[in-house]
């Protein structure tokens, strides 16, 4: 199965990266099961080093289910980025991870971005690759 | 009965629905009530010791209940329980 991005998305991820970099930047996406049509970025909240590691409020993310409800989309899962490294997802990623949720890891390095990859848990609580059509 | 807010995550575990009622005094009782309705939210919201997963924020009436009296706090029968994921993560290498 594949997820299409909208390029109002697409477009709001690649910048927050950018602008967040060296740091990791993180936000929430929106749409449909097949469809990302929107995302909206947040602050990173980590208390470890931001370069490594990201964290959303709970604030952030009880408007980010209340936004869902506003626009009449899906919550559909985050995104972050991995400044310097792969588009993978990490030991901490997984550890806080939840099912059905879709994670977008943009990798990106101070120059250009590199890829962007989208990982959901599968039942066996692993993370399996999503093919993101832009 | 307390209601209970289910996160978008955890709604297919509960046929799509967004809030459901539980029965119990405290958190805890509400907690062990929720996953004995819908036993496959259990290993989201719990870990192996049977203790909620430090990924899951609980909050009452919008307090976080770490800030109360954690899974002892009361629950009223008209509250709101709310779960809410912590989301995290990154490239952080131990």
């Amino acid at each position: 199965m594949h997820i299409s991005i909208d390029e109002e998305a697409l477009s709001t991820i690649q910048i927050s990266a950018k602008n967040s970099f060296p740091n990791e930047c993180c936000g929430f996406l929106f749409g449909n099961e097949s469809n990302i049509a929107f995302a909206i970025e947040v602050i990173n909240t980590s208390e470890k080093r931001k370069a490594v590691s990201f964290q959303i409020s709970a604030t952030d993310y009880i408007a980010a289910e209340q936004l869902a409800v506003e626009k009449d989309a899906k919550l559909l899962g985050v995104y972050h980025s991995h400044p310097n490294e792969p588009a993978r997802p990490s030991v901490e990623d997984h550890e806080a991870a939840f099912p059905n949720f879709l994670y977008l890891i943009l990798s990106l390095s101070k120059t250009k971005i590199n890829e962007l990859k989208g990982w959901k848990l599968n039942h066996e609580n692993a993370f399996e690759e999503q093919l993101i059509k832009q | 009965m307390a209601t209970v807010l289910i996160p978008t995550p955890l709604r297919k575990y509960t046929n799509n629905t967004a809030k459901v009622n539980a029965s119990g005094r405290t958190v805890a009782e509400i907690m062990n009530d929720l996953v004995s309705t819908y036993p496959e939210m259990k290993k989201y919201l719990f870990d192996g010791a049977g203790t909620i997963r430090s990924f899951v924020n609980i909050f009452v009436d919008q307090e976080d209940v770490r800030s109360l009296n954690r899974t002892e706090t009361v629950v009223e029968t008209n509250s709101i329980v709310s779960i809410v994921p912590a989301i995290a993560g990154g490239i952080y290498k131990k």
